[in-house]
């Protein structure tokens, strides 16, 4: 026998620990910054040790981007405000000799990057008419939970819910569309596009580089909202169609289910299938129809039912509980084929039955035929 | 300084209430005086301190929340037999409306740390005992905590919501922009069984694991039945047990925070 299997804490753990370096590496990223600023606002002349260490955090982070010059803007902050002349012709000659030595430090603003380090060299490499800057960047405060949203996103272990509650959320503050809509336009695009027969393309977007996404989206005929929720979920590495078919969908859960899911485990595909017993599927009062879904709920849970034995359970109740229950097309044949029942009942049938059963059944249409009057004279 | 200390965990029975209140009364041994505040509302706390309920919201952890709280905390005094130096702010069901309302609150997750600015304990410890979701009442004892202790079972399911735990503190310290960031300082294993091979294993590769992380992994609690025992009883096992070998398992925590508190003569000069 194959000894004890041990647990894998690498695997537990890989997650907390990646959260946990870029949560070290930004508070240092911050800390060397406000050292900078501090060097600055003093005159220091110590101040290129500590750029020097934040510009090794950053490129620990990622390698240096070129960055187009027309992007980038001098910083409204930087206490250096006069550049003579001469000391940008200096720079520019050594950035056409030299060449970039060591790239410019930006913050990323918007579209734009503000300049942290590196306003000479800006300047000099815009007078020398180049076009793009070597540069690394410092990140927007909201970076760090966003690389924590996509690590866990893709975790196959998130709850639904979570996943549609927390993408919901990003997808809405990228987009600036309401929450409450976002869903529905999503789905109106995606059928939009299903029936054009554009749904593999979009698919197929989500491999390729974002430049070629952004082209890809363009040539979809998209209004702007739609354009910028499907290049949200595809920033964010997510397939639009199944966050439309499979994700979303649990945003609408009644809130039983959501506890249930929360609190209990109930598996989101069963959360599903249980929705069905809703108040219209079960021709019943909201309330009713809750404590119906319920009872199936607890069911699902106690005996562990598979999707499919869910679905059947679903169906059983639906069922049990419609059949009960009027509706307008039940109760119109219903009228009409106790009409032609009694119409065809002859007096001979009538003579043949015994005197017990006769007086129930004038006791019947006694009673019927009192509420049939009490309806009539209403209508009139 | 005032230690804030969290104790947290995301899953039940990982004995966050058995080590607040062993803690609070080792603490008080050493002259450290202690609050337990319950922010759970199955209110345990009440139980292992063999305390009555709390008659009503006055008398719970859930007046803290109103806007009508005025600094009267509701502290009773707990073993008051056998210590002065431990105070309990009772939980209980109350808090489960607690949790809507801090959800509503323009400053919710904050809400425990303003009360605690505002009307500072006089403890040297203040101890939360939370609940085992990640909800609105753990989120305001991150938000106030200066330190961080995670309870765990030697078992790969308890590890593993701990590690989900820690992802999560590091987050939410992050997003509610806590300063200073409450420093966690691991894990504390419990009902540790050394007879079982899969739980020596786990707590012979778990320290390593979490020194990546800068986080401490505790000399593991025993298991032992008789907690159970003396929870029935409302008392911690050094009172009801005084010479158990357990008691020992909560000396290195404790010692611990004791220096937090006090600092050393070298942290003086």
């Amino acid at each position: 026998m194959a000894k004890h299997q041990s647990v894998n804490l690498d695997n537990l753990f890989s997650s907390a620990e990646q959260v946990y370096q870029l949560t070290q590496a930004e508070s240092e990223i911050e800390r060397l910054q406000a050292e900078v600023n501090q060097l600055r606002a003093t005159q220091s002349q110590e101040i290129e040790p500590s750029l020097a260490e934040l510009r090794d955090q950053l490129m620990n982070r990622g390698l240096p981007k070129l960055i187009p010059l027309s992007r980038i803007q001098p910083n409204p902050d930087q206490p250096r405000r006069t550049f003579l002349p001469d000391s940008i012709q200096a720079i520019a000659n050594s950035l056409q000799q030299e060449g970039q030595l060591q790239p410019v430090i930006l913050i990323e603003e918007g579209e734009n990057f503000l300049i942290f380090d590196g306003e000479r060299r800006w300047r000099g490499a815009t007078h020398l008419g180049w076009e793009h800057l070597q540069a690394v960047l410092i990140p927007r405060p909201q970076a760090l939970h966003r690389q924590a949203l996509i690590t866990s996103l893709h975790r196959e272990d998130l709850n639904p819910l979570d996943k549609a509650e927390a993408i919901l959320l990003e997808v809405a503050t990228l987009t600036r569309i309401t929450p409450e809509n976002l869903p529905r336009s999503l789905s109106a695009v995606i059928r939009r596009l299903t029936k054009q027969k554009k749904l593999s393309f979009l698919s197929e977007l989500l491999t390729v580089p974002s430049a070629e996404q952004q082209m890809g989206l363009d040539s979809l005929n998209l209004n702007p909202s739609e354009q910028s929720i499907l290049a949200a979920l595809l920033s964010l590495q997510l397939n639009p169609a199944s966050i439309d078919a499979n994700i979303f969908p649990m945003l609408t859960l009644e809130p039983d289910l959501k506890i249930a899911m929360r609190e209990r485990g109930l598996g989101g595909s069963h959360a599903l299938l249980l929705q069905r017993l809703g108040p219209n599927n079960l021709q019943n009062t909201p309330e009713k129809a809750t404590l119906i879904r319920q009872q199936a709920t607890a069911q699902v849970l106690a005996q562990k039912l598979s999707v499919s034995q869910t679905r059947q359970l679903v169906q059983d109740f639906r069922r049990r509980y419609s059949s009960t229950i009027e509706n307008p097309t039940t109760a119109v044949r219903a009228v009409s084929s106790v009409s032609q029942a009694i119409a065809e009942l002859s007096p001979e049938q009538l003579t043949m039955v015994e005197t017990e059963s006769l007086e129930r059944l004038a006791q019947l249409l006694t009673t019927k035929l009192q509420d049939v009057t009490l309806i009539l004279q209403d209508r009139q | 300084m005032t230690v804030r200390l969290c104790v947290i965990s995301n899953a039940g029975g990982t004995g966050k209430t058995t080590v607040s209140v062993h803690l609070a009364y080792a603490l008080s041994s050493l002259g450290i005086s202690v609050a337990l505040i319950d922010l759970d509302p199955q209110g345990s706390l009440t139980l292992f301190c063999g305390l009555p309920e709390p008659a009503d919201v006055e008398q719970s952890t859930a007046i803290i929340f109103r806007e009508s709280f005025s600094g009267n905390w509701p502290l009773v005094s707990c073993w008051r037999d056998y210590t002065d130096r431990v105070q309990v702010c009772q939980g209980g069901l109350m808090l489960t409306q607690t949790t809507q309302e801090i959800a509503l609150h323009p400053r919710g997750a904050y809400l425990l740390a303003d009360a605690l600015e505002d009307y500072p304990l006089s403890q040297d410890v203040i101890i939360f005992d939370c609940p085992a979701t990640l909800g609105p009442l753990p989120l305001v004892a991150v938000a106030s905590a200066t330190h961080v202790l995670i309870p765990v079972q030697p078992q790969p399911k308890s590890i593993q919501g701990s590690a989900k735990l820690l992802e999560w503190i590091y987050l939410v310290s992050r997003k509610l922009r806590l300063r200073p960031v409450p420093q966690i300082l691991g894990f504390l294993p419990n009902q540790y069984d050394r007879k079982q091979a899969t739980q020596r294993q786990l707590l012979e590769s778990l320290p390593a694991k979490l020194a990546q992380m800068d986080l401490r992994c505790y000399p593991p609690i025993r298991h032992s039945a008789e907690f159970v025992n003396a929870s029935a009883v409302g008392l911690p096992l050094q009172l009801y047990r005084p010479l158990h070998p357990a008691i020992e398992d909560f000396q290195a925590i404790a010692l611990e925070i004791q220096a937090l508190v006090t600092p050393s003569l070298e942290d003086l000069v």
